[in-house]
Protein backbone atom coordinates (compact mmCIF):
# COMPACT_ATOMS: atom_id res chain seq x y z
CA UNK A 1 0.00 0.00 0.00
CA UNK A 2 1.35 3.40 -0.81
CA UNK A 3 1.66 6.10 1.77
CA UNK A 4 -1.21 8.01 0.24
CA UNK A 5 -3.59 5.06 0.10
CA UNK A 6 -2.71 4.14 3.68
CA UNK A 7 -3.60 7.64 4.68
CA UNK A 8 -6.98 7.56 2.96
CA UNK A 9 -7.65 4.05 4.28
CA UNK A 10 -7.34 5.28 7.88
CA UNK A 11 -9.39 8.33 7.13
CA UNK A 12 -12.19 6.17 5.70
CA UNK A 13 -11.94 3.81 8.67
CA UNK A 14 -12.41 6.70 11.12
CA UNK A 15 -15.33 8.04 9.12
CA UNK A 16 -16.97 4.60 9.07
CA UNK A 17 -16.49 4.22 12.84
CA UNK A 18 -18.07 7.53 13.64
CA UNK A 19 -20.93 6.85 11.22
CA UNK A 20 -21.60 3.47 12.84
CA UNK A 21 -21.70 5.09 16.30
CA UNK A 22 -23.94 7.93 15.33
CA UNK A 23 -26.07 5.71 13.14
CA UNK A 24 -26.79 3.35 16.03
CA UNK A 25 -27.54 6.24 18.33
CA UNK A 26 -29.87 7.94 15.86
CA UNK A 27 -31.61 4.64 15.08
CA UNK A 28 -32.19 3.95 18.79
CA UNK A 29 -33.43 7.43 19.56
CA UNK A 30 -35.57 7.37 16.41
CA UNK A 31 -37.28 4.10 17.32
CA UNK A 32 -37.91 5.16 20.90
CA UNK A 33 -39.07 8.59 19.80
CA UNK A 34 -41.44 7.29 17.10
CA UNK A 35 -42.93 4.61 19.33
CA UNK A 36 -42.90 6.65 22.52
CA UNK A 37 -44.46 9.89 21.29
CA UNK A 38 -47.96 8.40 20.71
CA UNK A 39 -48.03 7.27 24.35
CA UNK A 40 -46.99 10.64 25.77
CA UNK A 41 -49.71 12.93 27.00
CA UNK A 42 -50.14 15.19 30.00
CA UNK A 43 -52.38 12.53 31.46
CA UNK A 44 -49.66 9.87 30.95
CA UNK A 45 -47.06 11.67 33.02
CA UNK A 46 -49.42 13.02 35.70
CA UNK A 47 -51.52 9.99 36.58
CA UNK A 48 -50.77 6.70 38.34
CA UNK A 49 -50.70 3.39 36.57
CA UNK A 50 -53.41 0.77 36.86
CA UNK A 51 -54.10 -2.73 35.61
CA UNK A 52 -50.40 -3.77 35.94
CA UNK A 53 -49.30 -0.69 34.05
CA UNK A 54 -51.16 -1.32 30.82
CA UNK A 55 -53.52 1.50 31.71
CA UNK A 56 -52.98 4.89 33.28
CA UNK A 57 -49.73 6.84 33.47
CA UNK A 58 -46.28 6.71 35.04
CA UNK A 59 -46.34 9.51 37.60
CA UNK A 60 -45.30 7.30 40.53
CA UNK A 61 -42.60 5.67 38.46
CA UNK A 62 -41.10 9.07 37.62
CA UNK A 63 -41.29 10.17 41.26
CA UNK A 64 -39.88 6.81 42.44
CA UNK A 65 -36.96 6.92 40.00
CA UNK A 66 -36.03 10.50 40.87
CA UNK A 67 -36.39 9.88 44.63
CA UNK A 68 -34.21 6.79 44.59
CA UNK A 69 -31.37 8.36 42.57
CA UNK A 70 -31.40 11.72 44.34
CA UNK A 71 -31.07 10.07 47.75
CA UNK A 72 -28.37 7.83 46.27
CA UNK A 73 -26.56 10.97 45.10
CA UNK A 74 -26.82 12.57 48.56
CA UNK A 75 -25.33 9.44 50.14
CA UNK A 76 -22.63 8.97 47.53
CA UNK A 77 -21.41 12.55 46.98
CA UNK A 78 -19.75 13.24 50.36
CA UNK A 79 -18.12 9.79 50.40
CA UNK A 80 -16.82 10.28 46.87
CA UNK A 81 -15.38 13.73 47.70
CA UNK A 82 -13.71 12.32 50.81
CA UNK A 83 -12.25 9.39 48.89
CA UNK A 84 -11.05 11.64 46.08
CA UNK A 85 -9.34 14.04 48.53
CA UNK A 86 -7.70 11.13 50.32
CA UNK A 87 -6.50 9.60 47.07
CA UNK A 88 -5.16 12.86 45.70
CA UNK A 89 -3.75 14.57 48.79
CA UNK A 90 -2.97 11.97 51.43
CA UNK A 91 -1.93 8.89 49.46
CA UNK A 92 1.76 9.46 48.77
CA UNK A 93 2.95 5.91 48.36
CA UNK A 94 2.95 4.71 44.77
CA UNK A 95 1.91 1.16 45.71
CA UNK A 96 -1.10 2.36 47.67
CA UNK A 97 -2.07 4.65 44.80
CA UNK A 98 -2.07 1.68 42.44
CA UNK A 99 -4.07 -0.38 44.90
CA UNK A 100 -6.65 2.39 45.26
CA UNK A 101 -7.04 2.46 41.47
CA UNK A 102 -7.53 -1.30 41.38
CA UNK A 103 -10.18 -1.05 44.10
CA UNK A 104 -12.08 1.81 42.47
CA UNK A 105 -12.01 0.30 38.99
CA UNK A 106 -12.90 -3.05 40.53
CA UNK A 107 -15.95 -1.55 42.19
CA UNK A 108 -16.88 0.04 38.90
CA UNK A 109 -16.59 -3.28 37.09
CA UNK A 110 -18.93 -5.29 39.32
CA UNK A 111 -21.99 -6.31 37.27
CA UNK A 112 -25.10 -4.52 38.45
CA UNK A 113 -27.06 -7.70 39.08
CA UNK A 114 -24.40 -8.72 41.60
CA UNK A 115 -25.13 -5.52 43.50
CA UNK A 116 -28.80 -6.52 43.44
CA UNK A 117 -28.12 -9.95 44.88
CA UNK A 118 -25.70 -8.49 47.43
CA UNK A 119 -28.38 -6.02 48.55
CA UNK A 120 -30.95 -8.77 48.74
CA UNK A 121 -28.77 -10.98 50.90
CA UNK A 122 -27.38 -8.25 53.17
CA UNK A 123 -30.29 -5.89 53.68
CA UNK A 124 -33.34 -8.05 53.08
CA UNK A 125 -32.26 -11.48 54.31
CA UNK A 126 -29.61 -10.80 56.95
CA UNK A 127 -30.63 -7.38 58.29
CA UNK A 128 -34.34 -7.97 57.71
CA UNK A 129 -34.88 -4.53 56.22
CA UNK A 130 -37.61 -5.68 53.85
CA UNK A 131 -38.18 -4.26 50.37
CA UNK A 132 -37.26 -0.58 50.73
CA UNK A 133 -36.48 2.22 48.31
CA UNK A 134 -33.85 3.48 50.76
CA UNK A 135 -31.93 0.21 50.49
CA UNK A 136 -32.09 0.71 46.71
CA UNK A 137 -30.60 4.18 47.18
CA UNK A 138 -27.76 2.74 49.27
CA UNK A 139 -26.95 0.17 46.58
CA UNK A 140 -27.12 2.77 43.80
CA UNK A 141 -24.93 5.09 45.91
CA UNK A 142 -22.26 2.36 46.04
CA UNK A 143 -22.57 1.92 42.26
CA UNK A 144 -22.19 5.66 41.62
CA UNK A 145 -19.26 5.98 44.00
CA UNK A 146 -16.44 5.05 41.56
CA UNK A 147 -17.69 7.40 38.85
CA UNK A 148 -17.98 10.41 41.13
CA UNK A 149 -14.75 9.58 42.95
CA UNK A 150 -12.69 9.29 39.77
CA UNK A 151 -14.08 12.46 38.18
CA UNK A 152 -13.50 14.41 41.39
CA UNK A 153 -10.04 12.90 41.84
CA UNK A 154 -9.07 13.86 38.30
CA UNK A 155 -10.15 17.43 38.76
CA UNK A 156 -8.39 17.80 42.14
CA UNK A 157 -5.28 16.06 40.88
CA UNK A 158 -5.06 18.25 37.77
CA UNK A 159 -4.69 21.41 39.86
CA UNK A 160 -1.00 22.37 39.53
CA UNK A 161 1.19 21.75 42.61
CA UNK A 162 2.05 25.45 42.74
CA UNK A 163 -1.46 26.23 44.03
CA UNK A 164 -0.94 23.89 46.96
CA UNK A 165 2.54 25.27 47.64
CA UNK A 166 1.38 28.89 47.37
CA UNK A 167 -1.35 28.22 49.89
CA UNK A 168 0.91 26.29 52.27
CA UNK A 169 3.57 28.99 51.97
CA UNK A 170 1.03 31.55 53.22
CA UNK A 171 0.67 29.57 56.43
CA UNK A 172 -2.52 27.71 55.65
CA UNK A 173 -2.50 24.14 56.87
CA UNK A 174 -3.30 21.18 54.69
CA UNK A 175 -6.98 21.08 55.51
CA UNK A 176 -7.42 24.81 54.84
CA UNK A 177 -5.57 24.35 51.55
CA UNK A 178 -7.96 21.56 50.60
CA UNK A 179 -11.14 23.43 51.52
CA UNK A 180 -10.14 26.93 50.40
CA UNK A 181 -8.00 26.24 47.34
CA UNK A 182 -8.49 22.74 45.97
CA UNK A 183 -12.19 22.07 46.50
CA UNK A 184 -13.46 25.38 45.05
CA UNK A 185 -11.39 24.74 41.93
CA UNK A 186 -12.49 21.15 41.52
CA UNK A 187 -16.10 21.45 42.59
CA UNK A 188 -17.52 21.67 39.08
CA UNK A 189 -15.60 18.53 38.20
CA UNK A 190 -17.22 16.78 41.15
CA UNK A 191 -20.67 17.98 40.07
CA UNK A 192 -20.00 16.71 36.54
CA UNK A 193 -19.17 13.31 37.99
CA UNK A 194 -22.32 13.44 40.10
CA UNK A 195 -24.52 14.00 37.06
CA UNK A 196 -22.76 11.28 35.06
CA UNK A 197 -23.39 8.98 38.03
CA UNK A 198 -27.03 10.05 38.19
CA UNK A 199 -27.50 9.45 34.47
CA UNK A 200 -26.16 5.95 34.88
CA UNK A 201 -28.01 5.13 38.10
CA UNK A 202 -31.46 6.22 36.96
CA UNK A 203 -31.41 3.62 34.19
CA UNK A 204 -30.33 0.74 36.42
CA UNK A 205 -32.80 -2.11 36.79
CA UNK A 206 -30.96 -5.12 38.15
CA UNK A 207 -29.58 -3.65 41.39
CA UNK A 208 -32.93 -2.38 42.60
CA UNK A 209 -35.47 -4.86 41.23
CA UNK A 210 -35.12 -7.35 44.11
CA UNK A 211 -34.75 -4.96 46.98
CA UNK A 212 -36.36 -1.60 46.36
CA UNK A 213 -39.20 -1.85 43.94
CA UNK A 214 -42.57 -3.44 43.50
CA UNK A 215 -43.99 -3.99 40.06
CA UNK A 216 -47.55 -2.87 40.65
CA UNK A 217 -49.97 -1.43 43.15
CA UNK A 218 -47.44 0.95 44.68
CA UNK A 219 -48.33 4.26 46.27
CA UNK A 220 -45.95 7.09 47.01
CA UNK A 221 -43.82 5.90 49.94
CA UNK A 222 -44.64 7.33 53.36
CA UNK A 223 -41.48 6.02 55.05
CA UNK A 224 -38.05 4.70 54.18
CA UNK A 225 -38.99 1.04 54.55
CA UNK A 226 -41.47 0.98 51.67
CA UNK A 227 -40.97 0.01 48.06
CA UNK A 228 -41.43 2.35 45.14
CA UNK A 229 -41.95 1.74 41.47
CA UNK A 230 -39.33 3.06 39.09
CA UNK A 231 -39.19 3.65 35.34
CA UNK A 232 -36.73 0.88 34.42
CA UNK A 233 -38.46 -1.79 36.53
CA UNK A 234 -41.82 -0.60 35.17
CA UNK A 235 -40.52 -0.99 31.61
CA UNK A 236 -39.32 -4.49 32.50
CA UNK A 237 -42.74 -5.41 33.87
CA UNK A 238 -44.53 -4.00 30.83
CA UNK A 239 -42.18 -5.75 28.40
CA UNK A 240 -43.23 -9.06 29.96
CA UNK A 241 -46.79 -8.34 28.83
CA UNK A 242 -45.64 -7.68 25.26
CA UNK A 243 -48.68 -9.41 23.81
CA UNK A 244 -50.85 -6.62 25.15
CA UNK A 245 -50.58 -3.66 22.74
CA UNK A 246 -51.64 -1.17 25.43
CA UNK A 247 -48.88 -2.37 27.76
CA UNK A 248 -46.33 -2.20 24.96
CA UNK A 249 -47.41 1.32 24.09
CA UNK A 250 -46.88 2.37 27.73
CA UNK A 251 -43.48 0.64 27.76
CA UNK A 252 -42.38 2.78 24.81
CA UNK A 253 -43.73 5.90 26.52
CA UNK A 254 -41.93 5.07 29.77
CA UNK A 255 -38.71 4.39 27.82
CA UNK A 256 -39.01 7.74 26.15
CA UNK A 257 -39.40 9.54 29.49
CA UNK A 258 -36.47 7.60 30.95
CA UNK A 259 -34.26 8.56 28.00
CA UNK A 260 -35.26 12.19 28.49
CA UNK A 261 -34.24 12.05 32.16
CA UNK A 262 -30.90 10.41 31.31
CA UNK A 263 -30.26 13.04 28.65
CA UNK A 264 -31.17 15.78 31.10
CA UNK A 265 -28.52 14.56 33.55
CA UNK A 266 -25.91 13.91 30.85
CA UNK A 267 -26.31 17.29 29.20
CA UNK A 268 -26.19 19.02 32.59
CA UNK A 269 -22.88 17.24 33.21
CA UNK A 270 -21.67 18.31 29.76
CA UNK A 271 -22.70 21.94 30.23
CA UNK A 272 -20.92 22.16 33.60
CA UNK A 273 -17.84 20.56 32.06
CA UNK A 274 -17.76 23.01 29.15
CA UNK A 275 -18.26 25.96 31.50
CA UNK A 276 -15.42 24.74 33.68
CA UNK A 277 -13.09 24.38 30.70
CA UNK A 278 -13.89 27.82 29.34
CA UNK A 279 -13.44 29.26 32.84
CA UNK A 280 -10.01 27.66 33.14
CA UNK A 281 -8.91 29.21 29.88
CA UNK A 282 -9.71 32.73 31.10
CA UNK B 1 11.14 37.73 68.07
CA UNK B 2 13.34 40.26 66.34
CA UNK B 3 15.49 40.74 69.38
CA UNK B 4 17.84 37.87 68.95
CA UNK B 5 20.48 38.96 71.43
CA UNK B 6 19.74 35.95 73.60
CA UNK B 7 20.30 33.53 70.72
CA UNK B 8 23.36 31.40 70.44
CA UNK B 9 24.07 31.58 66.79
CA UNK B 10 27.25 30.69 65.03
CA UNK B 11 28.21 33.65 62.89
CA UNK B 12 30.05 33.20 59.68
CA UNK B 13 33.50 34.73 59.64
CA UNK B 14 32.60 37.25 57.02
CA UNK B 15 29.58 38.64 58.72
CA UNK B 16 30.25 39.13 62.35
CA UNK B 17 28.41 42.42 62.80
CA UNK B 18 24.95 41.39 61.70
CA UNK B 19 22.63 39.07 63.56
CA UNK B 20 21.64 35.95 61.75
CA UNK B 21 18.05 34.80 61.58
CA UNK B 22 18.38 31.44 59.84
CA UNK B 23 21.35 29.17 59.97
CA UNK B 24 22.06 25.59 59.13
CA UNK B 25 24.59 23.23 60.59
CA UNK B 26 25.76 20.16 58.72
CA UNK B 27 22.53 20.10 56.76
CA UNK B 28 22.10 17.26 54.25
CA UNK B 29 19.22 16.45 51.91
CA UNK B 30 18.66 13.30 49.88
CA UNK B 31 15.83 12.70 47.46
CA UNK B 32 15.69 8.95 47.03
CA UNK B 33 19.35 8.10 46.44
CA UNK B 34 20.47 11.45 45.11
CA UNK B 35 22.49 13.50 47.57
CA UNK B 36 21.09 16.96 46.78
CA UNK B 37 22.66 19.03 49.56
CA UNK B 38 25.89 18.10 51.27
CA UNK B 39 26.94 19.37 54.66
CA UNK B 40 25.48 22.86 54.30
CA UNK B 41 26.58 25.44 56.86
CA UNK B 42 24.96 28.72 56.00
CA UNK B 43 24.10 31.93 57.82
CA UNK B 44 21.32 34.23 56.71
CA UNK B 45 21.84 37.74 58.18
CA UNK B 46 18.78 39.60 59.43
CA UNK B 47 17.27 42.49 57.43
CA UNK B 48 19.57 41.94 54.50
CA UNK B 49 19.20 40.46 51.07
CA UNK B 50 21.01 37.17 50.79
CA UNK B 51 21.38 35.92 47.26
CA UNK B 52 22.01 32.27 46.60
CA UNK B 53 23.68 31.84 43.23
CA UNK B 54 24.99 28.87 41.35
CA UNK B 55 24.39 26.75 38.29
CA UNK B 56 21.01 25.06 37.74
CA UNK B 57 20.56 21.74 39.43
CA UNK B 58 22.98 22.76 42.17
CA UNK B 59 20.39 22.55 44.96
CA UNK B 60 19.57 26.27 45.39
CA UNK B 61 15.81 25.70 45.34
CA UNK B 62 16.02 22.63 47.55
CA UNK B 63 17.96 24.68 50.09
CA UNK B 64 15.49 27.57 50.39
CA UNK B 65 12.55 25.19 50.21
CA UNK B 66 14.02 23.44 53.24
CA UNK B 67 13.87 26.64 55.30
CA UNK B 68 10.06 26.69 55.39
CA UNK B 69 9.63 22.93 54.97
CA UNK B 70 7.62 23.30 51.77
CA UNK B 71 9.56 20.28 50.52
CA UNK B 72 8.08 18.02 53.19
CA UNK B 73 5.66 16.23 50.87
CA UNK B 74 8.26 15.22 48.32
CA UNK B 75 8.47 11.47 47.98
CA UNK B 76 11.75 9.98 49.14
CA UNK B 77 12.97 13.10 50.96
CA UNK B 78 15.51 12.49 53.72
CA UNK B 79 17.20 15.17 55.75
CA UNK B 80 20.01 15.21 58.25
CA UNK B 81 21.35 18.04 60.39
CA UNK B 82 19.58 21.14 61.53
CA UNK B 83 18.01 24.32 60.25
CA UNK B 84 17.56 26.93 62.98
CA UNK B 85 15.18 29.85 62.69
CA UNK B 86 15.53 32.34 65.55
CA UNK B 87 16.03 29.97 68.45
CA UNK B 88 13.97 27.05 67.26
CA UNK B 89 14.77 23.97 65.24
CA UNK B 90 12.74 24.06 62.02
CA UNK B 91 12.74 20.26 61.80
CA UNK B 92 11.62 19.71 65.39
CA UNK B 93 8.77 17.21 65.52
CA UNK B 94 6.55 19.53 67.54
CA UNK B 95 6.88 22.48 65.21
CA UNK B 96 3.67 23.80 63.65
CA UNK B 97 4.62 24.03 59.98
CA UNK B 98 1.70 26.35 59.19
CA UNK B 99 2.90 28.81 61.85
CA UNK B 100 6.50 28.44 60.65
CA UNK B 101 5.43 29.29 57.10
CA UNK B 102 3.58 32.37 58.29
CA UNK B 103 6.93 33.52 59.74
CA UNK B 104 8.99 32.42 56.73
CA UNK B 105 7.02 33.42 53.65
CA UNK B 106 7.81 32.33 50.13
CA UNK B 107 7.46 33.67 46.61
CA UNK B 108 7.82 31.21 43.76
CA UNK B 109 9.31 31.30 40.30
CA UNK B 110 5.96 31.36 38.52
CA UNK B 111 3.38 33.75 39.93
CA UNK B 112 0.36 31.81 41.09
CA UNK B 113 -2.66 33.91 41.97
CA UNK B 114 -5.77 32.24 43.30
CA UNK B 115 -8.87 32.46 41.08
CA UNK B 116 -10.29 35.23 43.25
CA UNK B 117 -10.30 39.01 43.28
CA UNK B 118 -7.16 41.10 43.74
CA UNK B 119 -8.07 42.08 47.30
CA UNK B 120 -9.07 38.54 48.24
CA UNK B 121 -5.65 37.41 47.05
CA UNK B 122 -3.90 39.93 49.30
CA UNK B 123 -5.97 38.77 52.28
CA UNK B 124 -5.77 35.09 51.45
CA UNK B 125 -3.21 34.05 54.03
CA UNK B 126 -4.63 36.35 56.64
CA UNK B 127 -8.34 35.78 56.91
CA UNK B 128 -7.92 32.56 58.83
CA UNK B 129 -5.58 34.02 61.39
CA UNK B 130 -7.94 36.63 62.74
CA UNK B 131 -11.37 38.09 62.22
CA UNK B 132 -11.13 41.38 60.42
CA UNK B 133 -13.51 44.29 59.91
CA UNK B 134 -14.05 45.63 56.39
CA UNK B 135 -12.03 48.75 57.17
CA UNK B 136 -9.14 46.68 58.47
CA UNK B 137 -9.27 44.59 55.35
CA UNK B 138 -9.11 47.58 53.06
CA UNK B 139 -6.25 49.06 55.08
CA UNK B 140 -4.26 45.83 54.84
CA UNK B 141 -4.94 45.56 51.12
CA UNK B 142 -3.84 49.17 50.57
CA UNK B 143 -0.77 48.92 52.77
CA UNK B 144 0.54 45.78 51.13
CA UNK B 145 -0.26 46.76 47.57
CA UNK B 146 1.56 50.05 48.21
CA UNK B 147 4.53 48.12 49.55
CA UNK B 148 4.90 46.41 46.18
CA UNK B 149 4.05 49.57 44.17
CA UNK B 150 0.90 48.01 42.79
CA UNK B 151 -1.65 50.25 44.52
CA UNK B 152 -1.75 52.98 41.87
CA UNK B 153 -2.22 50.45 39.11
CA UNK B 154 -5.03 48.44 40.70
CA UNK B 155 -6.70 50.61 43.37
CA UNK B 156 -9.72 51.26 41.13
CA UNK B 157 -10.31 47.57 40.42
CA UNK B 158 -9.60 45.69 43.62
CA UNK B 159 -12.56 43.41 43.03
CA UNK B 160 -11.46 42.37 39.56
CA UNK B 161 -10.15 38.84 39.14
CA UNK B 162 -6.45 38.65 39.97
CA UNK B 163 -5.68 36.73 36.80
CA UNK B 164 -6.68 39.80 34.78
CA UNK B 165 -3.34 41.34 35.82
CA UNK B 166 -0.19 41.04 33.74
CA UNK B 167 2.34 38.39 34.80
CA UNK B 168 4.64 40.99 36.36
CA UNK B 169 1.75 42.50 38.30
CA UNK B 170 0.69 39.04 39.39
CA UNK B 171 4.15 38.38 40.78
CA UNK B 172 4.05 41.63 42.75
CA UNK B 173 0.58 40.65 43.99
CA UNK B 174 2.08 37.36 45.17
CA UNK B 175 4.70 39.35 47.11
CA UNK B 176 1.97 41.58 48.59
CA UNK B 177 0.03 38.49 49.62
CA UNK B 178 3.13 37.17 51.37
CA UNK B 179 3.79 40.51 53.11
CA UNK B 180 0.22 40.63 54.44
CA UNK B 181 0.93 37.65 56.66
CA UNK B 182 3.76 39.71 58.23
CA UNK B 183 6.58 37.19 57.95
CA UNK B 184 10.07 37.90 59.27
CA UNK B 185 11.79 36.22 56.36
CA UNK B 186 10.74 36.04 52.72
CA UNK B 187 12.22 33.30 50.56
CA UNK B 188 12.23 34.06 46.86
CA UNK B 189 12.91 31.25 44.42
CA UNK B 190 13.92 32.93 41.14
CA UNK B 191 10.94 35.30 41.31
CA UNK B 192 11.92 37.23 38.19
CA UNK B 193 13.00 34.42 35.90
CA UNK B 194 9.56 33.93 34.34
CA UNK B 195 9.02 37.68 33.88
CA UNK B 196 9.93 40.03 31.06
CA UNK B 197 12.91 42.37 31.81
CA UNK B 198 10.75 45.41 32.64
CA UNK B 199 8.52 43.49 35.08
CA UNK B 200 11.62 41.83 36.46
CA UNK B 201 13.14 45.23 37.23
CA UNK B 202 9.90 46.33 38.92
CA UNK B 203 10.02 43.26 41.14
CA UNK B 204 13.71 43.95 41.91
CA UNK B 205 12.90 47.49 42.99
CA UNK B 206 10.13 46.17 45.20
CA UNK B 207 12.58 43.76 46.80
CA UNK B 208 15.15 46.49 47.49
CA UNK B 209 12.45 48.50 49.28
CA UNK B 210 11.52 45.54 51.44
CA UNK B 211 14.89 44.92 53.06
CA UNK B 212 14.34 47.59 55.72
CA UNK B 213 11.68 45.46 57.33
CA UNK B 214 12.32 41.95 56.15
CA UNK B 215 15.07 39.43 55.74
CA UNK B 216 15.16 38.27 52.14
CA UNK B 217 16.65 35.13 50.73
CA UNK B 218 16.79 35.34 46.99
CA UNK B 219 17.66 32.49 44.67
CA UNK B 220 18.86 33.48 41.24
CA UNK B 221 21.04 32.17 38.48
CA UNK B 222 21.46 35.69 37.16
CA UNK B 223 24.80 36.98 38.44
CA UNK B 224 24.18 40.59 37.36
CA UNK B 225 20.93 40.54 39.30
CA UNK B 226 22.69 39.21 42.38
CA UNK B 227 25.29 41.98 42.10
CA UNK B 228 22.52 44.61 41.87
CA UNK B 229 20.47 43.55 44.86
CA UNK B 230 22.49 41.34 47.21
CA UNK B 231 24.12 42.33 50.49
CA UNK B 232 25.27 38.85 51.23
CA UNK B 233 26.13 36.22 48.68
CA UNK B 234 26.14 32.45 48.88
CA UNK B 235 27.67 30.43 46.06
CA UNK B 236 26.22 26.94 45.87
CA UNK B 237 27.47 24.41 43.38
CA UNK B 238 26.68 20.72 43.06
CA UNK B 239 25.02 20.63 46.47
CA UNK B 240 27.93 22.20 48.32
CA UNK B 241 28.59 25.71 49.58
CA UNK B 242 31.70 26.91 47.82
CA UNK B 243 31.85 30.32 49.46
CA UNK B 244 29.64 32.82 51.28
CA UNK B 245 30.15 36.39 52.44
CA UNK B 246 29.41 40.07 51.76
CA UNK B 247 28.66 40.66 48.12
CA UNK B 248 31.50 43.12 47.54
CA UNK B 249 34.05 40.80 48.96
CA UNK B 250 32.96 37.88 46.80
CA UNK B 251 32.82 39.91 43.63
CA UNK B 252 36.12 41.71 44.19
CA UNK B 253 38.18 39.36 46.23
CA UNK B 254 36.75 35.89 46.48
CA UNK B 255 38.89 33.39 48.34
CA UNK B 256 37.95 30.42 46.23
CA UNK B 257 39.06 30.29 42.62
CA UNK B 258 35.84 28.54 41.60
CA UNK B 259 33.81 31.45 43.01
CA UNK B 260 35.93 33.92 41.04
CA UNK B 261 35.50 31.85 37.91
CA UNK B 262 31.74 31.54 38.33
CA UNK B 263 31.10 35.20 39.15
CA UNK B 264 33.25 36.29 36.24
CA UNK B 265 32.42 33.77 33.53
CA UNK B 266 29.25 32.09 34.83
CA UNK B 267 31.09 28.84 34.59
CA UNK B 268 31.52 26.31 37.34
CA UNK B 269 33.66 23.23 37.21
CA UNK B 270 32.55 21.40 40.33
Amino acid sequence: MTRKSKNSFFKIFCWLSVSACFGTLIFLFGVIFLNGIPAISLDFITSRSSNFGSEGGILYQIVGSILIVLVAALLSFPLAIGTAIFKSEYLNNRKWKKLSNVLIFGLNGIPSVVFGIFGLILFVNILGFGISWFVGSIILAVMMLPTITLTTFQSINSIPVIYRESSLALGLNKWQTITKVLLPQSFSGAITGLFIGLARAIGETAPIMFIATAFSGVDLPSGIREPVSTLPTHILALAQQATNPAALQNAWGASFVLILLVMLFSTTALVIRIRQLSHQRL
Amino acid sequence: MKNSSSLKIIHSKADKQSDSIINTEGFNVWINDAHILEDINITIPENKITCIVGPSGGGKSTLVRSFNRINDDIEGLKIQGGVRFNDSDVYDQDIDTALLRSKIGMVFQKPCVFPKSISENVLFGLQYLKKLSDIDRLEIVEENLKAVSLWKEVSHRLNNPANSLSIGQQQRLCIARTLAVKPQVILMDEPTSSLDPVSGRAVEETILKLKENYTLVFVTHNIQQAERIADHLVFLCDGKIIEQGPVNKLFQNAENSRTREYLKNEFCDC
